[in-house]
């Protein structure tokens, strides 16, 4: 699956990328100062800015992004793009964190007041804090909703470049954009 | 660009910038690799650990009738479910207690071979989640949960299970293993999340 090939341009990602798929230790460590603060922002932002007492914790789900991305390298296409590839494993560690917790709270159902609380206390006019809205507004979407928002408006990529990243197509992420679009336009109306 | 689009966007980068971490704590080399070496291990023992878990649940509601217990026991099979070992290992504990607290030395009356068999299932628990570090463990594990009575209260755990002894599969490039368990789950739980996942997936592996 590996593939080596030296691609044209001998610039400084491109070498990177190249050392990474073999294995350099060297390489590892590039890769974690490079690209580690990039990656830690996206999974934020993927996991709507929540925090670790919401079951999310950015600094853990970003080194378990780089724990897999140097457990994978061997996966990696050394013609790819490194950021993109990184990107990917933190959408997958992301979606993976979010299925677990959904999970626990199905099962503490009879506990699991604090969805129920937080989804009574979201209304445009509870909030003073515009910020704070559209944090709980974002972290309320669904996650393929709130991934498509992400990549395309805060990552800014473009749709095309977002359904390569999600494996599916333009159509499907313009959907998904217009629906979680609806879904904020309450609290965006209130700014 | 819309008004209200372009007004969303303000708004969504206003907050990214007052709530992102400023100053990310950069971990060395030396921490992710033992995160990797951590997870490798984790990873060979958590389908089995996870499979058992959901087993104990399944026993106790057979002998509780979708009891108090039987939503615990649930809970404890997902908290398994997460990737840490002691955490997991800790839930067995907890279900096993669980178990013999229900009184199943009083079942034995009613079906001696039953009891008998529950009782090997629980104490080979810990040490064969141990051995879980091949391939045909993970198959054994899943042929047996296939034929554990599923009460209904336990299948989504079971779903999430199947989920991740297909993702085991994949890890261990095991392709062909993944591929099968991902449509089975698709199949039998189409309306699940963990059904949508496994759906995903399949289309993800054939493209």
């Amino acid at each position: 699956m590996t593939t080596t090939a030296m691609p044209a341009a001998d610039s400084l990602p491109t070498r990177l990328a190249v050392q990474f798929a073999d294995g350099e230790p060297r390489a590892f460590e590039l890769l974690v100062a490079t690209h580690y603060q990039t990656i830690h922002r996206t999974v934020q932002r993927l996991v709507g800015w929540s925090q670790a007492a919401d079951g999310y914790d950015a600094d853990d789900i970003t080194q378990e992004v780089f724990a897999r991305a140097i457990e994978k390298h061997r996966q990696f296409r050394a013609d790819a793009q490194l950021p993109t590839w990184l990107t990917q494993i933190a959408i997958n560690v992301c979606r993976s964190r979010a299925r677990r917790r959904r999970l626990r709270q199905l099962f503490w159902a009879h506990q699991a007041s604090e969805p129920a609380k937080r989804s009574t206390s979201t209304s445009p006019e509870s909030h003073l804090e515009t910020s704070e809205s559209i944090q709980r507004a974002v972290a309320r979407l669904a996650t393929k909703h709130r991934e498509a928002i992400v990549l395309h408006y805060l990552e800014e990529r473009s749709v095309d470049e977002v359904a390569t990243l999600l494996r599916t197509t333009p159509a499907a992420i313009r959907k998904r954009l217009a629906r979680a679009r609806e879904q904020l336009k309450p609290w965006v109306s209130e700014l | 660009m819309t008004s209200n689009e372009s007004q969303l966007i303000n708004a969504l980068r206003c907050t990214d910038n007052r709530l992102a971490a400023h100053n990310v704590e950069i971990p060395t080399l030396d921490t992710i690799e033992r995160c990797v070496a951590a997870r490798r291990h984790t990873r060979q023992i958590r389908a089995g650990i996870a499979v058992s878990c959901v087993a104990a649940a399944t026993l106790l509601a057979t002998y509780t009738n979708f009891s108090d217990q039987t939503q615990r026991a649930g809970a404890e099979a997902t908290t398994a479910g997460a990737p840490d070992p002691i955490e997991a290992a800790a839930a067995i504990a907890s279900l096993r207690e669980s178990i013999e607290q229900l009184g199943i030395a009083e079942v034995s009356d009613a079906n001696d071979s039953t009891v008998a068999s529950i009782r090997d299932r629980i104490d080979g628990w810990k040490s064969r989640r141990m051995l879980a570090e091949s391939r045909d463990y993970v198959q054994t594990l899943e042929a047996e949960m296939a034929t554990i009575h599923e009460p209904i209260v336990s299948r989504s755990a079971l779903a999430a299970v199947r989920l991740e002894i297909a993702e085991t599969y994949e890890q261990y490039g095991e392709t062909s293993l993944a591929l099968s368990s991902y449509r089975n789950l698709a199949t039998t739980d189409a309306e699940s999340p963990w059904g949508e996942i496994a759906a995903d997936r399949v289309a993800a592996i054939t493209k």
